[in-house]
């Protein structure tokens, strides 16, 4: 029954991964405050782009002075992730016949989180389950999220100091912790290093417009030709 | 209506460029290679991105972070990285760790 697969999706979702995203949401909470964007802003961010990486370039860009542009650009360099996940996970949720929008909120809600799990469970779930397993699982994954943007966004302007400070800093320790945890091929640890040492660098040479976009361009391009004189190194069969 | 500009710049530099890419993937009727190198390019330019955000945070920080000296901000993250590999990978208790370490230093030796 269609009720009882929500149901479902609600208990996968509390039972870890909805916490653990809406943490990295906590921490964009506060770099929306931090932008200068008003609690209304932030909360509508994590509703219509459910991303939090997104969200953190968008943010990071405008907080340090950059132009709008070269967030949208990195933004969309950054979305293009979800192309190949969604491709990847749509046989399991699209059904014949179901509307254009229908289709279009459904691939709203495939962010990492629900992706990762929906690869897993999806399949092996009789195909009525799945779209209402996937609504129950994304959308308490969501909820939690807008509920930390509010919190993330009240709390560092209320906080004491060290506490304020260490909720600016959750989002890079989370996303750092989860870019390691993700590298597994020499061109990811290339990416994780090469954009660390070159932000900084950009930022002292370049100066605010476009220099997060060209350290992300410059870096990446570094990164995949790194990767590419290491594949062919004999000893990767 | 400089009330509905943040709006406005989400609608513009983020819904857009960033549900594009779901909403091709969902008029797509065939398959695209996620194996192609310009994918390899992508995903690599993605995650130096992130990486470069994540650094702009440390090194050019908010005000509020800004009062907790560097070594702080640099060993905290650190430390939470050490915590994922000694935890198992286990990423919420990693991010606790470094949370702590962070709280802990920032309590300890931030400018007054």
């Amino acid at each position: 029954m269609a009720r009882d697969a929500v149901a479902e999706g609600v208990r996968s979702a509390l039972a870890l991964p909805a916490w653990i995203v809406a943490f990295s949401f906590l921490g964009v909470g506060s770099l929306a405050r931090d932008a200068g964007h008003p609690l209304g802003a932030a909360i509508f961010s994590t509703f219509v782009i459910w991303a939090a990486p997104a969200q953190l370039i968008l943010y990071g860009t405008l907080a340090s002075g950059g132009l709008v542009a070269a967030a949208g650009i990195a933004v969309g360099l950054s979305g293009i992730r979800l192309l190949p996940m969604t491709l990847a996970i749509w046989p399991y949720l699209g059904r014949p016949g179901q509307s254009l929008l229908s289709r279009f909120l459904f691939a709203h809600l495939i962010a990492a989180t629900t992706w990762i799990d929906g690869m897993r469970r999806l399949p092996g779930m009789p195909a009525e389950r799945r779209q209402p397993y996937f609504l129950g699982f994304a959308l308490t994954c969501l909820t939690l999220s807008v509920v930390m943007t509010l919190l993330g966004y009240v709390l560092v302007g209320t906080l004491p100091g060290p506490l304020a400070a260490g909720l600016l800093c959750l989002t890079p320790i989370y996303f750092t912790i989860s870019l390691a945890g993700a590298a597994v091929r020499v061109g990811d640890w290339l990416a994780i290093g090469l954009g660390l040492a070159l932000a900084p660098v950009a930022a002292e040479i370049g100066g605010g417009d476009y220099d997060l976009l060209a350290t992300g361009l410059i870096g990446g391009t570094l990164a995949y030709l790194g990767d590419r004189v290491f594949r062919r190194a004999p000893a990767e069969a | 209506m400089a009330e509905l500009g943040p709006y406005l710049i989400i609608v513009l530099a983020g819904v857009i460029p960033n549900e594009a890419s779901r909403i091709a993937a969902v008029l797509l009727s065939h398959r695209v290679d996620e194996r192609s190198e310009v994918f390899a390019w992508i995903r690599l330019t993605a995650t130096t991105l992130l990486a470069a955000v994540v650094s702009r945070l440390v090194y050019a920080p908010a005000a509020a972070l800004a009062v907790v000296p560097m070594p702080v901000r640099v060993g905290a993250i650190a430390i939470g990285v050490a915590a994922f590999y000694l935890a198992r990978r286990r990423l919420l208790v990693a991010i606790l760790v470094g949370e702590g370490a962070f709280v802990l230093g920032a309590w300890l030796f931030s400018a007054r």
